[in-house]
């Protein structure tokens, strides 16, 4: 199960025009094009920290978005917290004074309306999100289940798809219980986890219970929830 | 359906839901929190069998191991966030 983290992306439009890549190299893991010196340098540099130290003044104040320097070229950065990514917006050379100078070409792209991400760009990396997710449903969530009853009496955190935090607790007894709390908040950033997939998570954990035996709960071993969770629990 | 006689709270309503609110209450001739706790009850109950499908619908993909299928559904409930993302990026 990967960590929380920020993704890093690049818009397909500034792998395109600005990077020289193909369409269809939009549709790939980021770290798959780090044989171009740009990217490798991007990934290397907005992992570690996701804001430059440098705005581009010339996009501010409505984007702060941060210069990233290789060689002579110059891109542009922006965190886009609410959806926990780190895009490369733009890259173009940097020349002193030159009306095709680098921040002039970010400008211009900004004033244009073309150099935020896309729809097309904010639905690749939604969708990356759901595959993940999905495997955690097949891979980590019966595991989760079979450690907790290894380990009964015990909350077990964990996160799934990187995304979703969660506690289990597993009571043994005739019946035995099995108590699920979910955060509503997906890690990091600031969306709510939807609803469809609350439900998802549940019918994991849950394989022979039917949605409407499921019981809501405000606590789990005994600790009250906490503000940001939801907690179900039924017979296993 | 039988509304409750319970204890009620004030609640915020749109002003158009608010007029139409009163109109059904005076053709039925019942109090508006008995109409807006039937109409909040019909609203549960719609949901509650569309999340129970689901819920199903998923426990038979994870028996099946249809990674593919678990991928679609969940990706088709990220869908609807994509406009309020859209809609926050900086303008």
């Amino acid at each position: 199960m990967p960590s929380e983290a920020n993704t890093l992306s690049a818009t397909c439009r500034s792998l395109r025009e600005d990077l020289g890549f193909h369409a269809d190299d939009c549709e790939l893991p980021i770290e798959d094009l780090a044989t171009n010196q740009f990217i490798a340098s991007f990934i290397e540099k907005r992992r570690s920290s996701p804001v430059g130290q440098e705005i581009i003044q010339e996009l501010a104040p409505r984007l702060i978005a941060y210069s990233l320097h290789v060689g002579r070229y110059r891109a542009a950065t922006w965190h886009h917290e609410t959806l926990a990514v780190v895009w490369l917006l733009a890259a173009a050379i940097h020349r002193d004074d030159s009306p095709r100078d680098a921040y002039h070409y970010f400008a211009q792209l900004q004033r244009a309306g073309r150099i935020l991400p896309s729809r097309d760009d904010i639905g690749r990396i939604l969708r990356d999100r759901a595959a993940s997710f999905a495997r955690s449903l097949l891979e980590d969530i019966p595991r989760l289940r079979h450690e907790a009853q290894r380990h009964p009496n015990e909350v077990h955190e964990a996160i799934i798809g990187g995304r979703v935090r969660m506690r289990i607790a597993y009571e043994p007894g005739d019946p035995a219980f099995l108590t699920v709390a979910i955060s509503e908040r997906l890690l990091p950033g600031a969306l709510a986890l939807p609803a469809q997939w609350r439900v998802q998570i549940l019918a994991a954990f849950f394989p022979d219970s039917s949605f409407e035996n499921l019981s809501y709960t405000n606590e789990i071993g005994g600790h009250r929830l906490s503000h940001d969770e939801h907690g179900y629990y039924d017979a296993v | 359906m039988v509304a409750s006689r319970g204890q009620t709270k004030p609640v915020r309503v749109f002003t158009s839901d608010e007029y139409s609110l009163g109109l059904v209450a005076g053709i039925l001739n019942r109090p508006r929190a008995d109409i807006f706790h039937a109409a909040w009850l019909e609203f549960l109950k719609t949901h509650r069998v569309e999340l129970a499908s689901i819920f199903q619908e998923t426990q038979e993909e994870i028996a099946r191991g249809d990674l593919e299928q678990l991928t679609r559904s969940a990706a088709s409930a990220l869908e609807a966030q994509i406009d309020d993302i859209i809609a926050g990026l900086p303008s």
